[in-house]
């Protein structure tokens, strides 16, 4: 408690310290990676389109647009690492009611369709349609020249300039028989009039109303029946051009299409036929699938639990957070979390039992090695020590995955667990215990290899020193001495541990490979290879943190092993 | 003494909390042990296969990766599928939709524009893995996911031919061609998804690609989707509700190993019972086979997979037929194919495999004739100059020669074919990219100056349009569509290749197939060099293990899968 208190007094200003400089790190580092990986060829969509013959220029440009790789890349590493977009959700066009409107006897009509808006909306409208804009609604109005069943387009954007696309039905039905000269409102009036009471004058007119709509369609015409049939259901399902042009010859031009941002295609154009053109509009419904873009929060949000924040993987279409954290579970407790752990927990539990394996072994067999130096115990430690460290981590990991796995049966071959075991919770930890013991034992001893050298090094060179001497002159035993030694023989071997932090986690890559163990640094390399830029700028930067970390964590441990560094230095 | 300092250190260091923690470390192995007894001697009824790719999703529209089609679709829900002899079967299909029996109806519409509607009648007897009967209103929603613009979907090419497509009932399908299209039966041509499902995600604006559904599906074959565990897993169970291809194993399950030596290893030491077709390479698949024959069936099988040299037509010299020529019949395809692949992995004379219908079995062979080739080129005014370099009206022959870095056995072909063309006097020079720089620049932008070695795969019954209509040559200013990388034109390619797509009877499709195979043979804006195999390990005697070497899940017949001792009856 002391030791800790004197500790924490002591760094709080080196503390702060490191971390910023882990702050600072962790900037850099992204923007060099971002800039290296931003060089390579081939961005997601250029790799999307590859194969696919039927892309339009246009549609890789809205694309790119849409996921923002149109943009310079550091304004893209700026956007990804601390950009805030407020969340937004496309507008979604209203439903218009069909307008029903008759010929004149000359044979014109003007079509009017009131859209209903909010603040901020707008309204576009293709070429032949004038917008006339009111407070709360903008009215379409379109002179009509032929029966049938005529269709609107329009876009609705709002003020951050998302669209969507709608679609007014205006059935246009032939002029009437007979009272040519009497105008619609006149011939209503006459209808309710017929209709006796005022309730049935209302069911009368909307009998009429469809009538109208009847005739409109028997006309056929310049008309889109089955267009009109299938707005009134909601959806649009791959519209083709033909539906426009009935029973006559007539052209269609598509102008121009745009991807609307709630998940439809709305294509404008206009029809031709008999010299008459006609504005026509086209709205594909896709259904509204969420904005690959949506994330709306820079990476450094992360840090307040935006799980969202650090971006999209796009080899394996996943969150990259949960690439690496796993995915979110919410039943089968404990052990369907353990089951379904992400790579970083995986490669934790990989490095942090080697790691203190490594330690205590190294602790041990070390002081072991330099109690008594040239002994038999000494030899043989070195020579451990020297094939341990001569010999490459994954060639050790292949025997022993030869010998274990393969001659003995006696431990699994590779993985993290048994796909398939039930989730309880002693059957999986068991389970990935078993698993864990090869890869843990190999990179365990590798280190140990190296880092009990540093300690017999250091213990060695501390014995020599007044204070054994004073120790042992003070009767104390040997083992006793050792121990003294061994104390202040720990600030070397805790550097060269904190430095090895990296390296473990480099090593952890080779043993994650040999023994197919789902880990960080699999990911990492995978994600390089894949142009995979989140994925690998995360990894990295969580990896640089663990570094950083390891570091201070030396410096916390220095105080606390070494009673010099607690006095008087922060002053 | 000193003993009893080191335990008396270690026991202080460990704690009373680590000493817990080592009880139920003990008491978990000891769980362990007890439980990996009887699993062993229980009858089989599940298999575990390795691969050493992990597929990118389980959204089978989306996927861009070969093994995602192999893991996600154990027991396909199509409407056809290709057998292990490359006939096409109908599967969730009632029958093939063919003029003959009616299905399929050329039609001129109103606009007085030729159409096509084809009628598919479903099958009885295929359910969702929650109970919910496949449909036809399942085909219409995944053709509607197809068209959607956003969604990371690699090939359009077919959703972008339908003119419409709709369910007439539940058990009738009525899909309507913008124009003829001999491809309208093509596998994969239709997709389902469970519109029960998907439907409501959709509209309730959630990300499908991300959305959980997509990592394990609900499937609608003879198995099911039940976890993926990213790096490590994917396991598929059987579909309780399957009636028309009802599975005999309980589960399959996905092991991926990333390296090929550790996916050996897994397998001799009973981790896993099989390796897919993603895993072992050709070498390491015949040293496996001469050590393991006994316990294993190492499974070759001639793949739809054309491993070829494109030739960049715009270089001055590989522009004259003659001079590729002399390159192929210079090259030593056989002694290649004899020495490296043990002769299973046959030379190409042409572009279509023996089994293809429009594989024509007469073309010359263009044997390895170093004697020939030079004939070839001096002829054609290739004369060697005083450094032995042929040179022709200033222009001296030298060709790069790329191919992907790291495939030892591609860099070893390539060392063969550019020793031997040195020796003719082409100065080679041998470059190679990693596969990500090669494909998605190099190769689709046409910067390859020269020879670029890579393979291709294609459905049987088709000849892409993409691959040599003169339209399809990438240029900047098509954003870099199409994929006639060697920049081949020829019109009379164009118009055939256009028959091709919309003749519907098959005796004549193969007809015009021929002949464009016969015309590519000559112009060889590719030298063809052989056909790959797709390996597979199979354990001894295991039942139904029939992959077809197409682009098709290798467990497309999942449902008959079985060990020996199950299949009695």
């Amino acid at each position: 408690m002391g030791v800790a208190r004197a500790g924490g007094a002591v760094s709080a200003r080196a503390f702060a310290g490191r971390l910023f400089q882990i702050a600072l790190v962790v900037m850099s580092l992204s923007f060099l990676l971002f800039g290296v990986l931003s060089l390579l060829p081939g961005d997601p969509v250029d790799l999307m389109i590859l194969s696919n013959p039927s892309v339009r220029a246009e549609d890789v440009a809205a694309l790119k647009e849409q996921r923002g790789l149109d943009r310079p890349w550091p304004v893209r590493w700026w956007r990804w690492l601390a950009g805030f977009d407020a969340p937004r959700t496309p507008p979604r066009a209203p439903a218009i009611a069909p307008v029903v409107v008759e010929l004149s006897a000359a044979g014109r009509a003007v079509a009017q369709v009131d859209v209903p808006l909010s603040a901020g909306e707008s309204v576009r409208a293709p070429p032949g349609v004038s917008v006339a804009s009111a407070p709360g609604a903008a009215r379409l109005s379109l002179e009509v020249t032929r029966a049938g069943v005529w269709s609107v387009p329009f876009a609705l954007r709002d003020a951050h300039g998302l669209e969507d696309g709608g679609v007014a039905t205006v059935f246009v039905a032939p002029s009437h028989d007979g009272d040519d000269d009497v105008d619609p409102a006149e011939r209503d009036r006459m209808e309710r009039q017929r209709g006796g009471s005022t309730e049935a004058g209302v069911e009368s007119r909307s009998v009429s109303v469809e009538d109208r709509m009847r005739a409109a369609r028997n006309v056929g015409g310049v008309g889109v029946e089955a267009l009109a049939r299938t707005f009134a259901k909601g959806t649009a399902l791959s519209i083709d051009e033909s539906v426009y042009c009935r029973g006559a010859p007539c052209s269609l031009e598509i102008d121009r299409s745009a991807f609307l941002s709630a998940g439809r295609t709305v294509r404008f154009g206009t029809v031709t036929r008999d010299d008459v053109v006609v504005p026509v509009g086209i709205v594909v419904d896709h259904g509204a699938v969420g904005d690959p873009g949506r994330r709306v929060r820079g990476a450094v949000f992360a840090l307040l639990g935006d799980t969202e924040a650090l971006g999209y993987s796009h080899t394996y279409k996943r969150p990259v957070w949960e690439l690496l954290f796993g995915s979110p579970i919410d039943e089968g407790g404990l052990a369907r979390r353990v089951q379904s752990f992400g790579r970083v927990q995986n490669t934790l539990a990989l490095m942090v039992p080697a790691m203190l394996l490594a330690i205590m072994a190294s602790l041990a067999l070390g002081t072991l090695a330099a109690a008594r130096p040239r002994g038999v115990v000494d030899r043989l430690v070195g020579a451990l020590g020297v094939v341990g460290v001569s010999l490459p981590s994954f060639w050790i990991g292949i025997m022993a995955v030869v010998l274990f796995a393969g001659t003995w049966r006696v431990l699994p071959a590779g993985g993290a667990q048994t796909p398939g075991l039930p989730a309880e919770l002693g059957v999986v930890i068991a389970d990935r215990i078993r698993h864990a013991v090869l890869p843990v034992s190999v990179l365990a001893l590798v280190y140990t290899a190296s880092w009990m050298r540093t300690v017999r090094a250091s213990v060695l060179e501390i014995m020599p020193h007044p204070l054994v001497r004073t120790a042992r002159a003070k009767g104390a035993s040997r083992a006793r001495a050792l121990v003294h030694a061994l104390r202040n023989a720990l600030l070397p071997f805790i550097t060269v541990v904190a430095l090895s932090v990296p390296a473990v986690f480099g090593g952890a890559l080779l043993t994650e490979t040999v023994f197919s163990w789902p880990g960080v640094g699999r990911l990492q390399y995978e994600a390089i290879l894949n142009n995979d830029s989140y994925v690998a700028i995360v990894v990295l930067l969580v990896s640089s943190t663990l570094v950083l970390l390891g570091s201070l964590a030396a410096d916390l441990l220095y105080a606390i092993v070494d009673p010099r560094m607690r006095q008087g230095r922060s002053g | 003494m000193r003993t009893r300092f080191g335990q008396a250190h270690v026991a202080v260091g460990l704690g009373f909390v680590t000493r817990r923690a080592l009880v139920v470390v003990l008491w978990s192995a000891a769980l362990s042990c007890s439980r990996s007894a009887p699993e062993r001697t229980a009858p089989k009824r599940s298999i575990t296969i390795g691969v050493t790719q992990e597929p990118d999703t389980l959204l089978m529209q989306m996927q861009q990766m070969n093994v995602s089609e192999h893991v996600g679709r154990p027991g396909a829900l199509l409407l056809t599928l290709y057998d292990d002899k490359w006939q096409l079967l109908p599967w969730v299909a009632a029958q093939i939709p063919t003029q003959k029996n009616g299905a399929v109806e050329v039609f001129v519409d109103d606009t007085g524009v030729e159409r096509m509607r084809v009628t598919w009648k479903l099958r009885d007897g295929f359910f969702w893995a929650d109970g919910a009967p496949v449909t036809a209103h399942d085909f219409v929603l995944g053709h509607q996911l197809a068209l959607d613009p956003r969604l990371e979907i690699v090939d359009r090419t077919s959703a972008d031919r339908v003119a419409s497509m709709s369910a007439a009932d539940d058990r009738t399908l009525v899909v309507v061609w913008k124009e003829r299209y001999a491809g309208y039966a093509a596998l994969r041509v239709h997709e389902a998804l469970p519109r029960h499902l998907v439907e409501p995600l959709l509209k309730s604006g959630v990300d499908l690609k991300q959305h959980p559904f997509a990592h394990a599906p609900v499937l609608g074959g003879a198995f099911t989707i039940a976890e993926w565990v990213p790096g490590s897993h994917v396991r598929a169970v059987r579909n309780p509700y399957a009636q028309a291809k009802k599975p005999i194993l309980d589960e399959i399950t996905w092991r991926f190993i990333p390296q090929s030596t550790a996916l050996e290893s897994a397998l001799l030491s009973g981790e896993i019972d099989a390796i897919g077709v993603v895993g072992l390479t050709f070498d390491q698949a015949v040293d496996f086979e001469a050590r393991h024959k006994d316990r294993f069936d190492v499974h070759m099988r001639p793949a739809l997979l054309f491993e070829h040299i494109d030739v960049n037509l715009a270089h001055p010299a590989l522009k004259e037929r003659a001079v590729r020529e002399a390159l192929l019949v210079g090259a030593d395809r056989r002694g290649v194919v004899e020495k490296l692949f043990l002769g299973r992995q046959p030379v190409a004379r042409g572009l279509e495999p023996p089994g293809s219908p429009f594989f024509v079995a007469d073309l010359p062979e263009r044997g390895y004739d170093p004697v020939r080739a030079a004939q070839i080129l001096e002829e054609a005014g290739w004369k060697k100059a005083a450094d032995g370099v042929r040179e022709k009206n200033g222009v001296r022959l030298r060709v790069p020669f790329l191919t992907t870095a790291g495939d030892k056995t591609r860099e070893l072909v390539q060392q063969v074919f550019a020793a031997s063309w040195r020796a003719l006097g082409v100065d080679v020079v041998i470059e190679s990219q990693p596969a990500k720089i090669m494909f998605g620049d190099t190769i689709r932008r046409r910067k390859f100056e020269g020879l670029a070695m890579f393979a291709w795969s294609k459905d049987p019954a088709l000849i892409r349009e993409v691959y040599w209509r003169c339209d399809e040559i990438p240029r900047a200013d098509n954003g870099w569509r199409g994929q006639n990388f060697p920049g081949y034109c020829n019109p009379e390619v164009d118009r055939l290749l256009r028959d091709l797509a919309r003749e519907l009877d098959d005796e004549k499709r193969a007809h015009i197939g021929r002949a464009v195979e016969r015309i590519l043979a000559h112009d060889l804006p590719q030298l063809p060099l052989y056909f790959r195999t797709e390996i597979s390990v199979a354990p001894k005697g295991f039942i139904g293990w029939k992959p077809n070497g197409l682009l098709q899940s290798m467990a497309w017949n999942a449902d008959e899968w079985a060990w020996p001792a199950q299949a009695a009856p």
